[in-house]
Order: C-alpha cells, then sequence, then structure tokens
C-alpha cells in the first residue's frame, strides 16, 4: 500500500486500491457462503414426509379409545384406525377425556359416538390429532354401540429405539427426534403427551409402540432422562388395533437401559 | 471522528457497506427457502426459519473475526474493517431470531417457563455428547446481544476504551461456545460428514489467520526496555517512512514513533477510541491518523485536535547520529514533548 492510499473511515471517498480489497472480500464472502448454503442443501438429511394442518380444524366422529392412549378410532380414507389424542401445545388431551366422561352420562365409550373437531398431524400412515379447541372439540355425543377393541398379546421382546414425542415427530415439528430435539420432546412428555418408541430401520423409522408401564398406565416421567437417545426396552408388547404396546416391566429404570453400542456406532459412523 | 453522538453518522463508504450486507442476508434467505421448497419440501417454515438465521449468525461471525487479522496481514482491507460493528449488530440479530424462534418453538406452551425450560428441560449436564448444547447457545447469545448494545461510541466513551475492547474480546469465547453448540447440537442429527468438516474447515481458517497475523506483529513485541533503562535504542531513522511510525515495545506497552517533516514524535500505540494501532496510521494535515476508524492525535503531544478530547501518552525521544533512542517511561497523556529535529532532514 503505498502512502496516497491510506483509507479514512470518514472520509466521502476511497482509493481504488482499499475498493478493489472491499469487492474482492464480498464477492469472496458470497461465493464461499453460497457455496456452503448449497452444500448444506444437498448433503442435509432428507426430512420425513409429515404434516401439521396448521389452522384447518378437521371433523372427526368414532369411537372414543382410552387404551392404550386417549384416541378416537374412525375410518379414514376406507380404513378403520385409531387417532390418537393430544392437548394444545406441549400437553396431553385429558382434560376433554374427563369432559367426556361426564357428558357421556355413566354410559361406556363403547356404547357412544363422538364427533371431534382439531387439527390432523399426519406422517404416513400414521394420523394424530390435536384437540385445538380444548372442550371446544367436543361436538356431539351420539348412542352407538361398537363392538369390543381387539388386544392381542406378542409377547415378551427387547427392543431397541428411541423414545420421541409423538405430537412433534408425527408432524408438528420436522425433524423432530435425536438430541436435538430431546428438550422439546421432554416438555412434550413431561406435559402428558403418551412417549412412543420409533424404531429405526436403517437411516428411516418403520415401527412405533406406545410405552406403559406394566399395567398399561402412563410412564411419563419414568421415561423422561432416556427421550432423544438411543435406548433398549424390554417388556411384553401386545397389537392394539393399528397400534402397538410395550409394557415395560418394574422397575422402570431397569427396563430402560441406554443403548450404548447403537450410541457408538452412531459416533463413528455417522448412522 | 465526532464531537457529539448521533446513531450513525453516514457516509458514501458506510451505505456501500450496509446495502452489501443487506442484499447478502436477504438473497441468503430467499435462495436458503427456495432451495428448500425444491429439495426438502417436506421441512417446515418454522425449521427452515430457525436454521436460515442460525446459518446466517454462524457464517457472519466467521467473516467478522477472518477482518481482523486480514487487516493486520493487508491493510487494504481497512474498508472492511471501519463498519464491522453494523456487520456484528446485522449478525446479532440474525442469532437473535435464531434463538428465539428456537425457544418459542422448542420450549414455550409447556408445563414451564420457556427460560427454565432452556436450562431445565435436559439435565444431562456430565455428559460431553448429550450436553444440553441450547445452554451453550443462550450464553453465546447473551455475550453478543452485550457486545451489539455496547456497539456504538456512547458506550465506548463511558466504559473506557481498555473496558470496552475487554468486553469486546468476548466474541472469542462466543465463537468457543456457538461452535460447541453447533457440534453438539445440530450436528448430532445429521449424518454426513461433510456439513462436520465444513465446520472445522472455518474453525482452521480463522485460527491460521490469528496465528499469521500474530506471528507478523511479533518482532514488534519484543521488549527493547529492561527495568532500568534510561534510554534505549529504538531504530534507526532510515527504517521510518515519512509520515509513517516504527512500533516498539517498552514498559511493555507497543509505542509508535513518526517521522513527519524532519521531525521525530513518540506516542502509546493504543487509540483511545477502539484501541487501534496508531503506529499502523499515517500523519494526514499534522496529525497522527488512525487506521480503524480516522481517530486523529497532535505527534507533539498526543492530544486530539480541539474540539475533540483523546488523549494518548508521549514518550521523550533523542537521536544519536541516524540512531533513535526512547525514554521508556511514558508521560501523562497528552504531556507535551518537543519532538526531535533531524539533522538531515
Amino acid at each position: 500500500m503505498d502512502n496516497e492510499e491510506f483509507y479514512i473511515g470518514w472520509q466521502e471517498g476511497a482509493f481504488i486500491g482499499v475498493k478493489k480489497a472491499r469487492k474482492w472480500f464480498f464477492i469472496s464472502s458470497v461465493v464461499l457462503l453460497v457455496t456452503f448454503g448449497v452444500t448444506y442443501l444437498l448433503v442435509v438429511d432428507k426430512f420425513v414426509e409429515s404434516y401439521f394442518d396448521y389452522s384447518n380444524l378437521t371433523e372427526v366422529k368414532g369411537q372414543v379409545v382410552e387404551y392404550p392412549v386417549f384416541g378416537i378410532r374412525t375410518e379414514l380414507e376406507g380404513q378403520v384406525i385409531t387417532v390418537p389424542l393430544v392437548g394444545f401445545g406441549k400437553f396431553d388431551a385429558l382434560p376433554v377425556l374427563n369432559e367426556l366422561r361426564k357428558q357421556s352420562r355413566g354410559k361406556k365409550f363403547n356404547e357412544i359416538e363422538v364427533t371431534l373437531r382439531g387439527t390432523l398431524i399426519y406422517n404416513e400412515d400414521k394420523v394424530w390429532m390435536e384437540l385445538t379447541e380444548g372442550m371446544e372439540s367436543i361436538l356431539l355425543i351420539e348412542d352407538r354401540l361398537f363392538p369390543p377393541i381387539k388386544i392381542e398379546s406378542v409377547g415378551s421382546q427387547m427392543i431397541s429405539g428411541e423414545i420421541v414425542d409423538p405430537k412433534c415427530f408425527f408432524g408438528v415439528m420436522n425433524p423432530a427426534y435425536n438430541k436435538i430435539h430431546r428438550s422439546c420432546a421432554i416438555r412434550c412428555i413431561s406435559g402428558g403427551i403418551p412417549p412412543v418408541l420409533a424404531i429405526r430401520d436403517g437411516q428411516e423409522f418403520s415401527d412405533y409402540y406406545f410405552v406403559t408401564d406394566e399395567n398399561g398406565q402412563p410412564i411419563n416421567e419414568a421415561v423422561l432422562q432416556f427421550v432423544g437417545t438411543p435406548v433398549k426396552l424390554s417388556g411384553t408388547v401386545e397389537k392394539v388395533d393399528d397400534w402397538k404396546v410395550i409394557k415395560v416391566s418394574s422397575p422402570f429404570l431397569s427396563a430402560i437401559e441406554y443403548d450404548y453400542t447403537s450410541e457408538m456406532a452412531d459416533c463413528l459412523s455417522y448412522k | 471522528m465526532s464531537v457529539s453522538y448521533a446513531a450513525i453518522l453516514w457516509n458514501k463508504q458506510k451505505k456501500v457497506y450496509d446495502i452489501g450486507v443487506l442484499i447478502f442476508v436477504l438473497s441468503f434467505t430467499v435462495l436458503f427457502f427456495a432451495g428448500h421448497a425444491v429439495l426438502h419440501p417436506n421441512a417446515t417454515f418454522e425449521t427452515i426459519l430457525i436454521r436460515n438465521f442460525g446459518l446466517l449468525a454462524f457464517l457472519m461471525l466467521h467473516l467478522i473475526l477472518v477482518i481482523g487479522p486480514l487487516t493486520r496481514l493487508n491493510p487494504k482491507f481497512l474498508i472492511i474493517l471501519y463498519n464491522r460493528r453494523h456487520l456484528g449488530v446485522t449478525m446479532f440479530i440474525m442469532a437473535a431470531t435464531h434463538g428465539v424462534f428456537s425457544i418459542l418453538n422448542f420450549h414455550s406452551l409447556s408445563n414451564t417457563n420457556p427460560l427454565k425450560s432452556v436450562f431445565l428441560s435436559n439435565l444431562q449436564y456430565d455428559s460431553l455428547i448429550n450436553f444440553p448444547f441450547q445452554v451453550l447457545g443462550f450464553f453465546a447469545l447473551i455475550i453478543l446481544a452485550l457486545m451489539a448494545t455496547t456497539s456504538h461510541d456512547f458506550w465506548l466513551k463511558n466504559l473506557g476504551p481498555k473496558v470496552w475492547k475487554s468486553l469486546h474480546m468476548l466474541v472469542y469465547l462466543a465463537y468457543a461456545l456457538i461452535i460447541l453448540h453447533v457440534v453438539l447440537g445440530a450436528l448430532q442429527n445429521e449424518t454426513s460428514p461433510i456439513l462436520f468438516g465444513v465446520v472445522f474447515f472455518g474453525f482452521v481458517i480463522i485460527a491460521s489467520l490469528h496465528v499469521l497475523s500474530g506471528l507478523k506483529e511479533q518482532p514488534a513485541d519484543v521488549a527493547i526496555d529492561d527495568a532500568k533503562s534510561e534510554f534505549v535504542r529504538a531504530c534507526n531513522t532510515s527504517e521510518i517512512k515519512e509520515n509513517r511510525a516504527k512500533i516498539v515495545t517498552v514498559s511493555g506497552e507497543r509505542v509508535a514513533i513518526f517521522k513527519y517533516n524532519g521531525k521525530l514524535s513518540a506516542v502509546n500505540n493504543f487509540c483511545r477510541h477502539q484501541g487501534g494501532p496508531l503506529g499502523e496510521g499515517k500523519i494526514i494535515d499534522g496529525c497522527i491518523t488512525c487506521p480503524w476508524h480516522g481517530y486523529q492525535y497532535r505527534p507533539e503531544d498526543g492530544q486530539s485536535p480541539p474540539p475533540f478530547t483523546e488523549k494518548v501518552e508521549t514518550f521523550h525521544l533523542k537521536l544519536e547520529g541516524d540512531q533513535v533512542w526512547i525514554d521508556p517511561k511514558p508521560l501523562p497523556e497528552g504531556t507535551p514533548v518537543q519532538p526531535v529535529t533531524m539533522n538531515n532532514g
């Protein structure tokens, strides 16, 4: 830099040399950062196909179920499925379940048909619904007798997977698994949303189990410390309609353990 | 340089700079959303938003951190340094958007206060790999917020240049926290080692430039005096270019010895504005002019010309032949010292 090219920021003008340096810096920065942005878009993990039908409320008519979780058994696109129900935000929908108990006037849930309104959450073949409006979600209760729901025992199993909060996982957020989502998942599960064990098949999740205690009761608090990491669960497995349940044996902590082998494999091979 | 405070003292260079930054931020955001629409249509709006602003802040922080050493290696880049504060504040806005949306997305509408949730949801503080990475990002954001809010000259004046500079050196702590936030957070969800490699590459670039600029300045940091010295030999007059300075270290401080109009004067190298290296400046209109932001001091007394009030320490010099000798004892800031006159002009 020669003596004539001393740059003073508060002066209006700038010498050609420093202007060239600014141009070089700007162009280099843009090229580098755009290259990084494109690289990021090309190598970042794919997003699963899921959807939260935000701001669009849907009416669903069917049978209220309480096991393995609060849900509504209904027919969607020609198939009878159980749509688990969750509340607004990071909460369960149990206040709505209690209100349904009141409004059913002593009848069992297999003796009534209800119409509920909420926001649908889709993930491939699984559908959930957020009862966005709380008590206002209950639109109609009518008399109708439903046959009992078939529960099939599969036997004792040890299953490796990841405990996720299903509301986010199945569509409200994407992606919603692994360490990056742990805090959110902990908030959702501690808010009453039923924990789900998601099983990987290679890069993708392929199978899901509700996690309960050995009596089929919620186990939310006990699983919090294991959320978002690879775990192995041992317990008895049941098929309830189109869902599976793993009932972990007591004491809970001995039935749930970190899957260190999987964790190590994650670290060494980037999964 | 100004005697009164204004939000921003605009000039053409600042406008060009800020327009460039704005164009970059908007273009990156538009391309990032468009790229997701084409390549990742299943990504949610919130996810893209959080990632866009997180990435922008992370990349801009890298740019900010390379500017300092680049200017030391090549003074032509001073034009980038001059308005670095605007780049820093823009980067903070990006980081804050990322942080606020992340907290709203992941921690709000729950059974716990969102801020408490950041600290208390994941409690595996004793694990490296499962460490609650969001806490690291939170503290980095606090540092960036402190820096952004104190970036104006009002705070520089009131905190004093040394405190202000120390506060703003926390950017390196923020960078370390952000690297850990990214490595223990977002990268844990990705299967491609390329992203990890890119983060490492960024770190290597920043570290290398700092090491190189440090090596360049190292000779000036070798003290030429000892505790008992009175006058010590500093350099030959021929080593100093006209209207420029030679930097030497005495009494643990860098001192700039200027040559101008056949005279020599010495002042402390530390500009009272932001700690810029006066010795890398130039005598313009009879005043030492700091290369960073153009603050000026008279060489014979280390005082900014009225109405400005900044002052730096001055030093006694003497000449023996063409050898310049300096008294290592600094005189109080703004003390007039008769310049040494060179016989051969």
